[in-house]
């Protein structure tokens, strides 16, 4: 069994497609599980031409009886590479094309099976796209679009300050006891920097890549719509969308959030490190 | 007038963010920001019955001449109906 943001998961990987090294880091034993998963390879999967309550090019749902049927596409794909069928509360069938097999070794698509994101939702957790970096004990969260430098900025970081990267491409946001943390996520990338460990949530840092340093507070707008665009959210179920906005609005009120414009030199590092001093988050 | 797409409207500080829900994430990406009268007209598009109608809702919940809420209406509903977020509902009385 796997414990992923709190959830106790079991999958019986029926034909033993292979998994991502990640989910490994996850495994745990325990006596019973919150949700399972049984994971069957077949050779095609028939498509529908029933209504579907989404049609969009990576993905297609349509309810069955009360329960989604996801159909999961690469892009640019007409055939899904996958199905996944709600049996009932707590089950899921996922069916994966032969053909895909040996895609599944990716975290990113063996994930996009598990409708991690839309299990979180339930317990009201969140996934950020951000690099995941420990910094005296507390997280420091960058968060960009892909191809900013997240993960460029953190490993700065390492080189300078000593710090340790969790996840280099996702963190889990969560909020207990009035206390918001960021935990490690199965999912990490094409940084391969994946560790499964929750601390305390220090600040959340938004990058853009800039010729000079500099950091500021971002007003509460921004900080939504930013927040809003990095988060990951499924748009087409609207209790997802308004769960998510609760969850921002609070999180702002907790959490410090940042717009660094940065390069890749030490500079970098400074013109954050200044900045948490001066609030008084640099040690807690 | 009728709305044709699925959005939640959310207020964020002093200004309002309409986000694609259901069907409509299909062609729409990202959200619309919107003042706050033209979140008020949004949300009372279905409720009224003609242009002049709106108007006067307008004229009853802001402190503005009638000028400008006709003027402020205008451009938005246009909007709206250029973008494709809403439609006639009553061809014939054109609203």
């Amino acid at each position: 069994m796997y414990n992923i943001g709190g959830l106790i998961i079991e999958i019986n990987n029926h034909d033993h497609i292979p998994t991502p090294k990640n989910l490994e880091l996850f495994r745990v034993d325990a006596d019973c599980y919150d949700h399972l998963y049984d994971i069957y390879m077949i050779d095609y999967i028939e498509t529908e031409n029933e209504k579907f309550i989404l049609n969009k090019n990576n993905i297609k749902i349509f309810m069955q009886d009360e329960f989604h049927k996801r159909y999961l596409y690469l892009p640019g794909d007409h055939r899904p590479y996958g199905l996944c069928l709600r049996m009932h509360e707590g089950h899921t069938v996922v069916y994966v094309q032969k053909e895909y097999v040996q895609l599944f070794e990716s975290d990113t698509i063996f994930a996009s099976i598990l409708s991690l994101e839309k299990r979180m939702y339930f317990l009201n957790k969140f996934i950020l796209h951000s690099a995941y970096m420990l910094h005296n004990g507390e997280a420091i969260l960058f968060s960009a679009p892909s191809g900013t430098g997240k993960s460029t900025q953190a490993d700065l970081w390492t080189k300078y300050r000593g710090t340790r990267t969790i996840n280099g491409d996702r963190t889990l946001i969560s909020k207990e006891n009035d206390q918001y943390f960021a935990n490690g996520w199965p999912v990490c990338g094409s940084s391969r920097i994946c560790f499964n460990e929750t601390y305390p949530l220090k600040c959340i840092v938004f990058l853009s890549q800039a010729k000079e340093n500099k950091i500021e507070k971002l007003d509460y707008k921004t900080k939504v719509k930013k927040l809003i665009s990095e988060l990951t959210i499924n748009y087409h179920y609207a209790p997802f969308v308004n769960k998510v906005m609760d969850f921002i609005d609070d999180l702002i009120i907790h959490v410090p959030i940042y717009h660094l414009e940065c390069d890749i030199s030490e500079n970098a590092v400074i013109c954050l490190e200044n900045q948490l001093k001066e609030d008084k988050i640099w040690m807690r | 007038m009728k709305k044709i797409k699925e959005f939640i409207l959310r207020e964020v500080a002093d200004e309002y963010i309409l986000i694609p829900t259901g069907h409509t994430t299909e062609e729409f990406n990202g959200i619309i920001t919107l003042t706050e009268t033209a979140a008020f007209i949004y949300n009372h598009i279905e409720e009224v019955n003609s242009f002049e109608e709106l108007v006067q809702t307008i004229l009853k919940e802001y402190d503005i001449d009638e000028e400008t809420a006709t003027k402020d209406a205008v451009i938005f509903i246009n909007h709206l109906l250029q973008t494709g977020l809403i439609t006639l509902s009553d061809p014939q009385k054109n609203w």
